[in-house]
């Protein structure tokens, strides 16, 4: 589980491609492995692409305030630690708005946010959960081998 | 011989009633029984013992383990609390009516299950099964009947599962240690329908009429709370449609003597799908057929990735082509476990079958005891069929989804 929640902080980087060959090697590999994560990516590019077609743009009235605005500053020397604080940063508002965007411009359209796939294994055990259950209500149940089989899959995998 | 003709009379009519009682005497025990389990207050400690068979890479057919607790058990009012104890670990199981909790000291966690209340259709249950006496015996220092309870129409052995050594006559779905005083079972046996013994639970002591305090039924205070999030009220199937934004669809086929009491609903919950169960019983046994819509990453091909799970390393599997209907079970085991060791419960056989486009269609089983399961992934949908039955019925009823 730890794996999963450091790969999916990454995910933006790998997304826009701002991070180095190696993480990107490792991050990949991670999700040919792993279902749940290879489906968030999915959803985050969705919500990217639903973005591009929309062609969100500012006005170029303001673009050009902002130039003038830059340019009449003195240029200030940062220090790199500075500069890669200010990268992630940006990369983090990038991806609230990619996600609001989602929600926002598209709002009939569920599927970038359906939660991944559930594996086999999950859904094997949420439904034996639930059979033995209603085992256990049935007539002549044998209520102690019953309870000793629920607590078999939360120990089991 | 006017003498001789009524005393023939009188034996046979005596012989008749005799064995018109034994069968409905034991019924009668046996429904007492059900009864008691709830009806009395006792406080009893018993050993249960459960087997299941685990696949693992190393061997084609499934590997059988065995586990075992001590259980303290308290009754009152209806009520049933159970504490766990297996080596060092420790939990406890309460049964308050309406709930099962279960509770986690270590984690001072309680996990709350809803308890169905399944009607005792006592005639189809009859129907499907029979009850005998076959002897008397001493569990927990009293006296005790012994009844046999066997299916009426004995499953089929297997034609992929070879005999194996000490396996009971099939048919035979409970022994009952029935105390002669209270009808409360003393000791259970439990077989699956390939006639194998599956659990078993024995009091070693028990008292009648113990004080038991009520207050042992509730959740510890400051626990913290886990909703499971599955079954609840029985929905109609419209309801169920509506909820889930998908039709809910019957199977074509349920196997003879079962019967469906109801539909439910599994939202998100600790396990994080959702899907719509129908519940079917014979009277004593349980069958579940749970069916949701294949995710788009699903269709769209990811398929074999999300199925993975843990363990598993099916993609090996996939790449070798057995398009074939029906499967081929043996194939499916050679295949489906790339992984090393013991791989958890709930790895099972894969099979890959069917007569659609390669990757359509692929099962899993899973034998958990008296309990298997099957997954089956489908063209559009997911099924999940779990019951007693023998595999070959399992996947009849999952591929009948709908048809």
């Amino acid at each position: 589980m730890g794996d999963c929640e450091q790969i999916r902080r990454q995910l933006a980087d790998y997304c826009v491609g701002g991070m180095s060959r190696r993480r990107r090697a490792r991050v990949a590999a991670h999700l040919r492995a792993c279902a749940s994560c290879g489906a968030e990516l999915e959803a985050l590019e969705r919500t990217g692409a639903v973005l591009e077609a929309v062609g969100v743009e500012a006005a170029p009235d303001d673009w050009e305030r902002v130039r003038q605005q830059l340019c009449a500053r003195p240029r200030q020397r940062r220090r790199p630690a500075f500069r890669v604080a200010w990268g992630v940063g940006m990369a983090a508002v990038g991806v609230v708005l990619l996600i609001l965007g989602g929600l926002v411009l598209r709002p009939g359209d569920q599927t970038a946010l359906q939660p991944p796939a559930v594996s086999v294994d999950t859904e094997l055990r949420g439904t034996m959960e639930d059979h033995l259950s209603a085992v256990w209500a049935a007539p002549l149940a044998d209520e102690a081998a019953v309870g000793l089989r629920l607590a078999e899959l939360d120990e089991d995998g | 011989m006017r003498v001789i003709g009524v005393a023939l009379a009188w034996v046979i009519c005596l012989c008749g009633s005799a064995f018109a009682s034994a069968p409905r005497d034991a019924w009668e025990q046996v429904w007492r029984s059900d009864a008691a389990t709830r009806g009395l207050s006792l406080s009893g400690v018993a050993r249960t013992t459960v087997t299941a068979e685990r696949s693992s890479a190393a061997s084609r057919v499934g590997e059988e383990r065995e586990r075992s607790a001590l259980a303290r058990v308290s009754v009152r009012d209806g009520k049933m609390r159970l504490d766990y104890e297996a080596g060092s670990r420790r939990w406890s199981l309460i049964d308050d009516g309406r709930s099962l909790v279960r509770l986690n000291p270590d984690r001072k966690q309680a996990l709350v299950l809803p308890r169905p209340s399944l009607a005792v259709d006592r005639q189809l249950a009859e129907r499907n099964y029979e009850a005998v006496a076959i002897g008397q015996a001493t569990i927990a220092g009293r006296a005790a009947q012994i009844i046999e309870v066997r299916a009426r129409r004995p499953a089929p052995r297997p034609t992929d599962t070879p005999a194996r050594p000490g396996t009971a006559r099939p048919g035979v779905i409970w022994r009952l240690w029935l105390d002669q005083e209270t009808s409360f079972a003393l000791k259970r046996e439990r077989y699956n329908a390939e006639g194998k013994l599956t659990s078993g639970t024995e009091y070693a002591e028990v008292e009648f009429g113990a004080r038991v305090d009520s207050s042992i039924f509730a959740i510890p205070d400051g626990w913290k709370v886990v909703d499971s999030d599955g079954g609840g009220e029985p929905l109609s199937t419209a309801e169920m449609d509506r909820r889930l934004g998908f039709p809910v669809l019957p199977p074509g086929y349920v196997p003879p003597g079962y019967e469906l009491t109801g539909g439910y609903l599994r939202e998100r919950g600790r396990w994080e799908f959702r899907a719509a169960e129908l519940r079917y019983t014979d009277g004593l046994r349980v069958l579940s057929v749970f069916q949701r819509e294949r995710e788009r990453a699903e269709r769209e091909g990811r398929g074999g990735e999300h199925v993975r799970g843990r363990g598993h390393r099916g993609e090996r599997g996939r790449g070798e082509g057995n398009d074939r209907g029906g499967g081929d079970e043996d194939r499916g085991r050679r295949r489906g476990h790339d992984g090393e060791g013991d791989q958890g419960a709930s790895a099972g056989r894969r099979e890959r079958g069917g007569s659609g486009p390669r990757g359509a269609e692929e099962m899993t089983l899973v034998d958990r005891g008296s309990e298997k399961a099957l997954h089956y992934l489908g063209a559009e949908r997911v099924v999940v069929v779990i019951g007693d039955l023998p595999a070959e019925e399992l996947r009849r009823v999952a591929r009948s989804v709908g048809r």
